[in-house]
């Protein structure tokens, strides 16, 4: 049987579409509440928290949410500063509410 | 919606999980000590100690967020005891002492230690912990003298506020 190398993730063109949406959200925040919104805690001598709450969210899983958010990081960010997040949630709004996390 | 138990099991706990459920823990953990509810207050914020810890530990290998837990426990057992050569009991895995000890052997093994005064720090602190928080505590009666639960709060909040020096090489 052959041996072969895991591919992290299923990029499809929604994935993608999603996370260019992101990237050019995180380079060029707008106020618009319905890009994503973005919110980062920590940093510093605490971990890098890192939520994305937007409604596009609804149709993937939370892994591959997750998995949106970092590559989008590391694009914007660089390598570096991604080694420091420990959490990247993506949360519809609704979900985020549930969980507390409020914003302005 | 299905219900807490098939929304909590739908997928495989993961790093990024553990760190917000050892947050979570924690306040909750603290608010019981408030309320003086003191064996339930250590019981959760020992749970906290114990997700950082591993969290610390497991980090080292670079793990991402989205990396499934459990899956990488048995591989650091067999790295502590055949690359490190320490045997000690991981209780299920929920042992503080073996974690502490897997992140100091590993860091040494990558050449890089915690300086002296945090690592001894850090065994000091994990060693008190460790002998006042079980996991199987949850099967007993409550017994605790009030100062277990206020040194219990100290040490986790001290592995708290140093948990990303624990893990940055």
């Amino acid at each position: 049987m052959p041996i072969k190398r895991i591919v992290r993730g299923t990029i499809t063109p929604e994935t993608e579409r999603l996370l260019r949406e992101l990237v050019a959200e995180w380079k060029n925040p707008s106020d618009d509440t319905s890009n994503p919104v973005i919110l980062q805690e920590g940093g510093g001598k605490r971990p890098v928290h890192v939520y994305v709450v937007w409604e596009e969210w609804a149709g993937l899983d939370q892994l591959e949410r997750s998995e949106i958010i970092l590559e989008a990081f590391e694009e914007v960010k660089g390598k570096k500063a991604a080694l420091e997040v420990t959490v990247a949630m993506g949360l519809t709004a609704r979900e985020a509410e549930r969980m507390g996390i409020s914003y302005k | 919606m299905s219900m807490l138990r098939g929304r909590l099991a739908r997928q495989p706990e993961t790093v990024q999980d553990l760190e917000l459920a050892a947050e979570s823990r924690y306040w909750e953990g603290t608010s019981l000590a408030l309320a003086g509810e003191s064996y339930a207050a250590i019981y959760l914020m020992g749970y906290a100690a114990e997700m950082w810890l591993k969290l610390a530990a497991l980090r080292l290998d670079g793990v991402r967020p989205t990396d499934p837990v459990k899956s990488m426990l048995p591989a650091a057992k067999k790295w502590l005891q055949g690359q490190a050569g320490v045997m000690i009991d991981h209780e299920m895995y929920h042992s503080l002492w073996f974690w502490v000890t897997f992140l100091k052997e590993k860091r040494w093994w990558k050449g890089k230690p915690l300086d002296a005064m945090m690592e001894a720090r850090l065994s000091q602190r994990a060693r008190r912990l460790y002998g006042t928080w079980w996991v199987e505590m949850r099967y007993r009666p409550s017994m605790v003298l009030e100062r277990e639960a206020q040194s219990v709060y100290d040490d986790v909040t001290w592995i708290r506020d140093h948990y990303r020096e624990l893990w940055r090489l």
